[in-house]
């Protein structure tokens, strides 16, 4: 996951050679509103994802797969719907 | 503002989803499409790679919290752990404890880190904890379940010489609590004891 996550750091903030139409971003041209918005995001799912962690071995123990299968079937027919109405 | 909150919505989002079986990439996009905003692109490209980033620095972080607080606790519980390998004699779970007795708060053997739960039922020779008596131990919680007198205050005996609280539930008394994390739990269940007399 590491690897991968890192690889699309690369690819976003190095020049794109093969396709000049992609923007890319370099991180010390980046403005100090940026920087805060981009250090909220690193610390909110950063926190978020420790108190997941530490959640989610016991609801699994408790409960097993199951409620996330169901949650994923539900919410891929809710999109699916949305996006055969043209909401989405 | 609107970035600020957005960044919190996001992270939130992303801390959310990134470990739980659902895909985390895939409401990031639900998002972007209910809220009508552009992820693909610039900044926000690499906002979301960072803050996955974040959300999968968790997970190491979280790791080395358990494994500290693992190793803490088989340090408190190693004298107990010693003792109880060496003098138990009986296979807890036929004794009044089972599988999900570790649910059971005042009842727990769970080691509460989400490792195996372990019953240990060795046979040993020599011990002064008398049989039948029967002891188990979670990783946090030593537990034992004394069967007849004489293994009850054998178990109180061992109160004395290791730190531990016993916490008698039958028809025993302990003369001597010594008080620490770890704890003993005391159970009878109808048996004869080693003398014939039944508790």
């Amino acid at each position: 996951m590491l690897m991968a996550t890192g690889y699309d750091f690369a690819k976003a903030v190095m020049p794109h050679h093969h396709d000049l139409t992609k923007a890319s971003i370099a991180p010390l041209a980046m403005s100090g509103h940026e920087w805060i918005v981009l250090a909220i995001g690193f610390v909110v799912s950063f926190f978020v994802a420790l108190g997941v962690v530490a959640w989610f071995m016991n609801w699994v123990r408790a409960r097993g797969f199951v409620p996330f299968a169901l949650y994923r079937i539900v919410l891929g027919i809710g999109m699916l719907t949305l996006l055969a109405h043209g909401m989405m | 503002m609107q970035d600020f909150l957005l960044s919190i919505f996001l992270g939130i989002v992303e801390g959310l989803t990134e470990f739980l079986p659902v895909s985390s990439t895939a409401h990031l996009r639900i998002v972007e499409a209910l809220l009508h905003i552009d992820l693909h692109d610039g900044f926000w490209k690499m906002y979301t790679i960072v803050i996955q980033l974040g959300a999968i620095l968790a997970l190491p972080v979280s790791s080395h919290v358990s494994k500290g607080r693992t190793r803490r606790s088989h340090h408190l519980d190693e004298p107990v752990k010693s003792y109880f390998d060496r003098v138990c004699r009986y296979r807890a779970s036929g004794l009044g404890f089972d599988e999900t007795d570790r649910q059971k708060p005042g009842k727990s053997l769970g080691d509460g880190l989400g490792a195996p739960h372990r019953w240990h039922n060795h046979v040993g020779s020599g011990c002064d904890l008398y049989p039948p008596a029967s002891c188990a131990y979670g990783r946090d919680e030593p537990a034992a379940s004394g069967v007849d007198r004489r293994g009850a205050n054998s178990l109180c005996n061992l109160s004395r010489n290791f730190p531990i609280d016993v916490h008698n539930r039958g028809r025993t008394s302990c003369g001597h609590v010594a008080p620490s994390r770890a704890r003993i739990f005391i159970f009878f269940i109808d048996a004869d004891d080693a003398d014939g007399d039944r508790v």
